[in-house]
């Protein structure tokens, strides 16, 4: 029947079935256009549906449709495919007049009127062409997709429209678009209330638009960049740049950091609001550069005046704009900065400290001053690390270079290997200041109200603070290890607690190698404890003296102490103990041998002297004498000495010659307490008072003294700087080892190793210390000597190991 | 005096016979005889040498197997032959490095008594400059050694081993020694002393 029709139509209408089906179609489409909003009744859709499904479909056998035949159509077999372009080509050109009608109508509105009618139609076309491509889906799923197939440019409906709208209506308008644009939002920047919203979604469009490219599936952004974001980041650097330079002519560069810091928080808020995300970071650098950049060294010159004056809150508004210029640009210079100044402030504290009266009276006072001096710059460069610059890695690395530096080489602290003045020493005796008893005044220096046990573990805490930049971990820990025995063996520990803390505190930054020794020192005392009791216990009825002994057994091993080096013959008294108690050690330990520590031993004595009054007459006096000492005093016991008799009423008198020789000590020794005893008016000699190897000692019978106990066995000057000697010697010895056990552990591994790698290896296998390149030689020497390493015959810096 | 004839016969001319050990040797006084005959200077190179040569076991000291295999090495008979191939050596040595250097080292065992690793520096002071006269380094050397007879009491292998290689490669301006080198730790100090000592030397 169609047949017939359309054979009768021939020469009269040129309108055929084709043009009747479009006519229909695009009225709906035209209502689609203009009236997405207010959705639309199922009914049309399937209307319009099924005229795209016809059109493609049932018109096969028809005239083709007037003005689009081509005639490649008629050629065509493939089903749907001669009116499937014919369609297309029609939706095609009835929404581009659509769309230059818009265009039109647009340019009766500007500025932000223009922006609101091109948002609204918008998101009007946004769903209509969604709708329209939904029911031209048979053309998508058939002509347009075979098109593809074959390779040809033919994008589908949704892609179609919005091609349509940004050639016809977009491309035409855009100027006066973009203007709009640009106007409303630098009127935003100044301060105007607007809506962002508007900007936000004119913006989504522009991405919306994509590229110029045919296919659909590429969402590249040329539109976006190159008609929008590249004008407004070029606008923005402009404006800033007028803006940034009207400010620093208005006033400080304080106050253009205020406004600068305020300004970049605004732009960065409104960026992420209504740029893409994949604009952020160039527009933020285009920011940074015109109103950061350009005055980066401005700034970076304020940074010191700023530390100087701790203007915390300008510091911090500094770091986080510099660190916007990036790692090299911004924060480089105020690393550097930073560490000369901490580095400067340390050394000025210290040499401050250096002076003062109260550290030249003792090591104590001069090892708590320095200290103190360290924690002062330390803590307070550590605050502002952390309220300004918040903790920042960079410039945490700076402030610990700048404390290693000027902790370990100062005022009080040469390179010079004095261990007197060496750091380490000096932090070790702040430790015993701390830890000994006897020294309130140092740890009352703490916070008030804290309990004295919180104060000394936060004194603890804020020592190994200042350790972790020690470059001398032997040093200290060798100082360290000397106070600790004296302390256990002296029982002066202020509190067993802050001991154990201390050690554990240290275990943590040095590891266990280092510490073990301290903890096995401890258990020994502990242990020891347990054998007195024991001791006393088995003794009970078999004891063969008469007074309190208290022994403490240490492992030889750990304990840095030798041998006495003077002999010395025991009074009669204690050699009775002390056999005794060998007997219950071997018993109870086995065949191991006791070194009796003579010269760090000590004895509590009571003196009944002749001519004493009052209560000193019946009570005596208590005397804390040192063992060396007991041994002279016993001499002039009246039940003891050799064999002189009484001379007088006040005891026995004695040559020097007699004391040494039944003593047994060595002269010096015996001199050194004669002359102490005397000036002690303890005893008298016949050389106006004064201790000569000539003279003759008595007891002073007439001693009286406001105090009821005494102690004579201080620590003399001398034996401190022989034990000063002592551990330097012993540290050097200590570190030679060190140096060669790790040059053979290198070696042994790598086999061979030219000279300088292993230099290099050297130090950088020794945790403990900085060894010297010098050192290091002189140990592969011995090395080479000993017959662990040899040259290599033909390349002289090369090292091989002999196994 | 052999002439030609026995290597034998011409050992016992030098032989210590005074022994109770039974040691067959010839000791310091035969050989100080041999050098006289052979008109070598003893304080300089050629008696070092000769005893080298003859495969000595210490200074002054020759047994009979060294004798032998020595002489039959240079393929010498006589005096007269014997000094020559001495006198020909010293030669070589000024263009035969290893050659000299396997000497040098062998004069470090002649003066290290038996049981010690090391050599006195008193002996390397006089030894020194016989073995090695003709070279700058090591007359600064030996100076240094002299002015620091207190601090430094022995030279060890490495030291004197190094010690010719230092000759070979330091330039006259001590410029080019650097602390960080492989060089014995003991250098350090002798090129410092050398710098500082520097106005006497050659420009």
């Amino acid at each position: 029947m169609a047949t017939t029709r359309s054979m009768s139509n021939r020469e009269q209408e040129p309108l055929s079935d084709a043009d009747r089906i479009w006519s229909e179609l695009s009225v709906g489409v035209d209502a689609i256009l203009t009236h997405a909003e207010e959705g639309f009744e199922q009914t049309l859709f399937i209307r319009l549906y099924t005229g795209v499904y016809n059109f493609c479909t049932s018109l096969k056998s028809s005239l083709p449709g007037g003005q689009y035949f081509t005639p490649g159509d008629a050629s065509s077999t493939v089903h749907g495919s001669m009116y499937g372009r014919q369609l297309y080509t029609r939706l095609n050109d009835h929404v581009s007049q659509f769309m230059a009608d818009v265009a039109a109508k647009s340019r009766e509105h500007s500025g932000d009127e223009l922006l609101a009618f091109y948002n609204k139609e918008w998101i009007k076309y946004g769903d209509a062409a969604k709708m329209i491509h939904h029911i031209f889906d048979y053309l998508n799923r058939h002509w347009i997709l075979r098109e593809q197939d074959d390779g040809n440019n033919v994008c589908d409906i949704n892609t179609l429209m919005f091609r349509l709208w940004r050639n016809k209506f977009f491309m035409e308008v855009r100027n006066s678009l973009l203007e709009s644009v640009f106007s409303l939002m630098k009127r935003i920047r100044d301060g105007q209330v607007a809506d962002l919203n508007l900007v936000k979604s004119v913006v989504d469009s522009f991405v919306s638009l994509g590229s110029d490219d045919m296919v659909s599936g590429s969402k590249k952004m040329e539109v976006y960049d190159s008609y929008f974001l590249k004008p407004f980041i070029e606008g923005s650097r402009q404006y800033y740049q007028a803006e940034s330079e009207r400010v620093l002519k208005e006033g400080s560069i304080r106050n253009y950091m205020i406004w600068v810091f305020e300004r970049l928080k605004e732009e960065d808020d409104r960026a992420e609001m209504y740029l893409h995300e994949s604009s952020l970071r160039e527009f933020g650098e285009a920011l940074n550069k015109v109103l950061i950049g350009k005055q980066r060294a401005n700034l970076i010159s304020e940074f010191r005046p700023m530390l100087v004056a701790q203007e915390k809150e300008d510091l911090g508004r500094l770091y986080e704009l510099l660190k916007r210029l990036g790692e090299v640009q911004g924060l480089e210079p105020l690393r550097t900065i930073f560490c000369d100044f901490v580095q400067e402030a340390g050394q000025d504290a210290v040499k401050k400290v250096s002076g003062n009266q109260e550290a030249t009276e003792s090591m104590a006072n001069k090892s708590r001053l320095f200290v103190q001096a360290l924690l002062s710059v330390h803590d307070l460069y550590a605050g502002i690390l952390r309220e300004s610059f918040k903790d920042d890695p960079g410039l945490s690395k700076s402030l610990d270079r700048a404390c290693q530096a000027f902790i370990n080489e100062n005022a009080m602290c040469k390179k010079a290997e004095d261990t007197e003045a060496d750091a380490a020493r000096l932090l070790a005796t702040y430790c015993d200041t701390l830890l000994r008893k006897g020294n309130a005044s140092a740890r009352a220096a703490g916070e008030a109200g804290a309990s004295s046990e919180d104060n000394l573990e936060k004194q603890l805490a804020q020592a190994i603070c200042v350790y972790r930049y020690l470059s001398n971990f032997d040093v200290f820990h060798a100082s360290y290890v000397r106070f600790f025995a004296r302390r256990l063996v002296n029982e002066q520990s202020v509190s067993p607690h802050g001991e154990e803390t201390m050690i554990s505190q240290l275990k943590e930054v040095s590891g266990v190698d280092v510490t073990s020794r301290l903890s096995r020192m401890f258990s020994d005392i502990t242990v020891s404890k347990d054998k007195i009791d024991q001791f006393k216990e088995s003794t009970r009825d078999t004891r063969t003296f008469d007074y309190e002994f208290d022994m403490k057994v240490l492992n030889t091993a750990s304990w840095p102490f030798k041998a006495p080096e003077t002999k010395l013959k025991l009074p009669a008294e204690l050699e009775r103990a002390v056999d005794q108690y060998t007997e219950f050690f071997h018993k109870d330990r086995g065949g191991r041998r006791l070194n009796w520590l003579w010269q760090y031993s000590k004895a509590e004595i009571r003196m009944f002297f002749p001519k004493a009054t009052g209560p000193a007459a019946k009570a005596g006096y208590m005397f804390q004498v040192s063992t060396f000492q007991l041994a002279i005093l016993m001499l002039f016991n009246q039940d003891s000495g050799p064999g002189t008799g009484y001379e007088s009423a006040d005891g026995p008198t004695l040559t020097f010659d007699q004391i040494v020789a039944a003593t047994e000590l060595d002269k010096d020794i015996v001199l050194d307490e004669l002359a102490l005893f005397c000036k002690a008016r303890v005893m008298n000699s016949n050389t106006a008072n004064k201790a000569t190897e000539k003279s003759q000692y008595t007891l002073n019978a007439g001693f009286k003294s406001k105090q009821m106990r005494i102690n004579l066995s201080r620590a003399k000057k001398s034996d401190q700087k022989k034990e000063a000697k002592d551990m330097q010697r012993a540290v050097a010895v200590d570190r030679s080892a060190s140096i060669q056990a790790a040059i053979v552990r290198i070696m042994k591994a790598r086999k061979q190793l030219p000279h300088r790698e292993l230099i290099q290896a050297t130090i950088e296998n020794i945790k403990l210390f900085h060894p010297q390149v010098t050192d290091i030689k002189q140990s592969i020497d011995k090395l080479i000597d000993t017959g662990y390493l040899e040259r290599d015959e033909n390349t002289r810096d090369l090292y091989k190991y002999l196994a | 005096m052999a002439k030609g004839g026995d290597l034998q016969t011409w050992f016992i001319e030098y032989q210590d016979l005074d022994r109770t050990d039974g040691r067959v040797v010839i000791t310091p006084e035969g050989f100080e005889k041999l050098c006289d005959a052979l008109e070598f200077n003893l304080e300089k190179i050629e008696p070092m040498v000769l005893l080298w040569k003859l495969n000595g076991v210490e200074l002054g000291t020759v047994e009979f197997d060294g004798w032998e295999s020595g002489m039959r090495a240079m393929n010498v008979k006589d005096i007269k032959g014997l000094k020559a191939a001495i006198s020909r050596t010293v030669q070589d040595f000024e263009n035969d490095s290893v050659l000299f250097k396997t000497f040098y080292r062998k004069v470090f065992d002649y003066l290290r008594p038996e049981q010690q690793r090391s050599v006195s520096a008193e002996d390397a002071v006089a030894v020194l400059p016989v073995v090695a006269g003709n070279s700058w380094v090591f007359e600064k050397f030996v100076k240094y050694l002299e002015a620091n007879s207190d601090s430094i009491k022995v030279i060890s292998r490495d030291q004197w081993q190094s010690l010719l290689e230092l000759s070979k490669a330091l330039s006259p301006d001590l410029s080019n020694y650097s602390n960080e080198d492989a060089w014995p730790a003991m250098f350090d100090g002798f090129v410092d002393w050398a710098k500082n000592s520097k106005p006497e030397a050659a420009k």
